[in-house]
């Protein structure tokens, strides 16, 4: 076991050693290393040996080592990202370097070249190396304009010009290696066929530069002076090697194809500034266009961009003014949003007097209501005449959104400018992904708000969850019965109970006016305020009065709390009870029932003696089975599907008919006979029902 | 979702806002902003007409609470008009009626009004 998973943990290591070998075999600098020293190989062995097949083998090898050059030359320019202009400019410097390089060889190999025609018909080794050197020399620059030529034909290219490229590479191979054929006949035929072949191809190929189009002006211009720079550079030098006696005469010793495909080089170099010259002179008119176009799309997508990040209204509103104004060229953008309420809101980046926007509002709310997708122009000085403005006319843009106003673009402009069809496409479009933007940016915003409200509602839940007692106390001679069912927007709706010593049993149910988080604040201060008072005073009366000042102090003034307190003496079964602005109270005696509803006004409402004066206090002698039932307005407001309430009639039939069901069950039906009233219908209020069943029997008393 | 409408009329000095469907805490604010215009206008004799009201909530009552003190300090007032017996019964639960006054015209209200400014 152990020997053998050695064995396969070693056979690993060969195959990955070995997969690696592969491939570095197979690597470009490998290979590029390996035909070399190949080539060098072949020349060395073979020197000087006027054979046809090892200079052709040579030179067919020589091919691989510069496809490969130019290949990773141009890996390089994607690592990098060269502009086209910083390519051009790379070109006249190689250019340069090279005829320095050429300059400074002749200076030095003058004593040789003197002598040369003698010395290539018996070639040394030294004669040997020296072209070699060259050889290599002539071939990087090969490759290196190559490489520049192929980056630049395929930029920004969208047709397919593979075909023609391969074509010019395969004329120009095959014109170079023509050469070889020399000593058989006059292949200078077959040389200059291919040659001038391929030059045509190549020219074809310029002509389908796409990169010239999308240069700006300036740089178009750059690129001109750029071309001329090169063409001049080309020209000079190729008068240079003109001459007889030049490094020329060298390279054949060891390649003859090169200086060939060389001279092709050349021609290239020469032809292809020209051709660019022609396609930009053409293009120059059209630039500025296209510029415009470009810029326009740009700001577009920027603007579409932004639309999905940005949160603030303002800062929306600036970006989109931003890319009106950079498309338009136009200072005064304005934006103006229409709320629910249809009224203007205006955004602009300058500070223009708000007398213009009051104008404008007015104009835009009686003049163009109507108006639908349509943009508009108006003269300004028909509405708004104030001495020193600019604007004359105004571009209107609506912006609709599903059908709906939620807005406009106001671009102001001088008198001379005139909109074409295409601008007006372009600010249609604007407008539209505008009103998109804007209309997220609202959809977002309730979302938000909606959240942020739901989490306000559950924190009010929890408080007025806390501040209801879960269960009913066990009191001699009562039998004691509530239930409490919050709305989702919690209601405010309290009851507590308070036992006062052994014999006093205090019991309140209370609706605080309103929803939410400030109703459930508010119901935990009454009860705050009634545990307290219950403590000191003894007669409900007294405590509502009370009450009411704490709160006419605390509430706000559109708030206010109903309440129904009430204190039983549970031997006596005497129960004195005071109603402020809330509910009846039903009263169930020997199946006959009441609404009891003792004056008063609820609390919160007014401070003053009215309160005082109007507050009632009934007292009533509690007998066996005797019945009290407290509610709020969450159980008569219930509402069902035909928007229909459930009304005091119900409940106070329901309450009838429960003679002799004890507290519990009475709560019960009626919560049963809500439920099928209401059915789907959402419960819109807090319901909240309190019963109270006496149980005392004066005959025990005696 | 429950509709509420406010229409708005004037008589002379008077104003009478017309109230239609179902006043709660949703649609509060739109009479609050109503009533709200009309006091910072200093039209603060208003009447409310309630013949067409449907229902009115707690959140409701309070919007009348809200603006009757610096209207009565401003020498005006919020009379009540054409409440059905329904909604009566929850202004008077309250105990509403003892703070304001309820007509039954708006008649009745604007010749209140004008007894008072004699």
């Amino acid at each position: 076991m152990n020997f053998q998973t050695v064995t396969g943990k070693e056979n690993l290591k060969m195959f990955e050693l070995a997969l690696k070998l592969k491939k570095s075999l197979f690597s470009f600098r490998y290979n590029f290393i390996f035909l070399i020293i190949l080539f060098l190989l072949l020349k060395i062995t073979f020197l000087f040996k006027e054979n046809f097949v090892i200079s052709f083998t040579g030179d067919l090898i020589l091919i691989p080592i510069v496809y490969s050059f130019v290949k990773h030359l141009i890996r390089f320019q994607e690592k990098k990202k060269f502009s086209q202009i910083q390519l051009l400019l790379g070109f006249i410097k190689f250019e340069i370097f090279f005829i320095l390089f050429s300059e400074t060889s002749l200076y030095i190999l003058s004593p040789i070249l003197k002598d040369l025609k003698g010395l290539l018909v018996k070639p040394t080794i030294f004669i040997g190396l020296i072209s070699g050197f060259y050889t290599f020399v002539y071939l990087l620059f090969i490759s290196i304009i190559l490489a520049i030529l192929t980056i630049l034909f395929f930029t920004r290219q969208k047709k397919n010009i593979e075909r023609y490229y391969k074509t010019t590479i395969f004329l120009l191979i095959l014109g170079s290696l023509s050469s070889h054929f020399q000593k058989y006949f006059d292949a200078s035929f077959l040389e200059y066929t291919f040659g001038s072949l391929s030059v045509v191809f190549f020219i074809l190929m310029s002509y389908l530069n796409k990169w010239v189009i999308y240069l700006s002006r300036k740089e178009k211009i750059k690129v001109i002076i750029i071309c001329n720079i090169l063409l001049a550079i080309v020209i000079y030098s190729m008068i240079k090697s003109g001459d007889d006696t030049g490094i020329n005469d060298l390279i054949p010793i060891f390649s003859n194809a090169t200086l060939t495909a060389y001279k092709f080089i050349y021609a290239f170099a020469f032809v292809y500034p020209i051709i660019l010259q022609i396609l930009i002179i053409f293009q120059l008119p059209v630039t500025e266009v296209i510029e415009k176009k470009t810029s326009e799309v740009e700001s577009l997508q920027n603007l579409s961009q932004m639309i999905s990040k940005v949160l603030d209204i303002e800062e929306l509103v600036s970006i989109i003014i931003q890319t009106i104004e950079r498309i338009t060229s136009s200072r005064d953008v304005f934006i103006c949003l229409i709320d629910e309420k249809s009224n203007c809101k205006f955004y602009s980046n300058i500070s223009e007097s708000r007398n213009l926007f009051d104008r404008l509002s007015q104009l835009l709310t009686s003049k163009l209501n109507q108006t639908n997708e349509k943009i508009l122009e108006i003269d300004v000085n028909e509405f708004y005449s104030e001495e020193n403005h600019q604007i004359e006319k105004l571009i209107i843009i609506p912006l609709v959104y599903n059908k709906k106003l939620i807005g406009y673009i106001l671009i102001g402009k001088d008198r001379a400018s005139i909109l074409d069809e295409d601008d007006l496409n372009t600010l249609k479009s604007i407008g539209e992904y505008s009103a998109i933007a804007i209309q997220n940016h609202h959809l977002l915003q309730k979302s938000i708000e909606k959240e942020r409200l739901e989490k306000e509602l559950e924190v009010a839940r929890e408080v007025q969850k806390k501040l209801i007692p879960e269960n009913t106390p066990s009191i001699k001679n009562l039998d004691i019965a509530h239930t409490f069912i919050p709305a989702f927007e919690v209601g405010g709706d309290y009851i507590d109970y308070f036992q006062l010593d052994e014999n006093y049993l205090g019991f309140i149910i209370a609706d605080v006016s309103g929803k939410g988080i400030s109703a459930a604040f508010y119901m935990a201060e009454v009860k705050g305020i009634f545990e307290s008072l219950s403590k000191i005073l003894k007669n409900p009366k007294d405590i509502l009065i009370q009450a009411n000042k704490i709160l006419c102090k605390s509430l706000d003034r559109k708030s206010f709390v109903s309440v129904v307190y009430a204190i039983i003496d549970l031997q006596k079964g005497y129960l004195r009870i005071a109603r402020a602005g809330h509910c009846p109270i039903l009263f169930l005696k020997n199946s006959e029932l009441v609404e009891l509803i003792p004056s008063g006004i609820a609390l919160g409402l007014i401070s003053n003696e009215l309160f005082e004066n109007n507050l009632e206090e009934v007292f009533f002698e509690l007998e066996k089975n005797d019945l009290l039932l407290l509610y709020t307005d969450g159980v008569t407001e219930a509402r069902n599907q035909n928007l229909e309430e459930f009304g005091t009639d119900r409940l106070n039939e329901i309450v009838k008919k429960s003679e002799g069901d004890c507290s519990n069950e009475i709560i019960q039906n009626i919560i049963e006979e809500l439920t099928i009233f209401s059915k789907e219908y959402p419960q819109h209020d807090d319901i909240t029902l309190l019963a109270i069943k006496y149980l005392g029997d004066k005959n025990e008393r005696v | 979702m429950n509709e509420f409408n406010i229409s708005k009329k004037t008589f002379e000095d008077l104003n009478i806002i017309e109230l239609k469907g179902y006043l709660d805490a949703h649609t509060a604010p739109k009479l609050e902003e109503t009533i709200s215009n009309l006091v910072n206008h200093n039209q603060c004799k208003i009447i409310v007409n309630f013949s067409e009201l449907n229902y009115i909530s707690s959140a409701g009552l309070g919007v009348f609470m809200a603006f009757i003190e610096t209207v009565r300090t401003k020498g005006g007032d919020i009379k009540f008009s054409s409440m059905n017996e329904k909604i009566y019964k929850v202004f008077d639960l309250i105990g509403f009626p003892k703070i304001y006054e309820f007509y039954k015209t708006d008649d009745e209200a604007i010749q209140n009004f004008k007894s008072c400014e004699k």
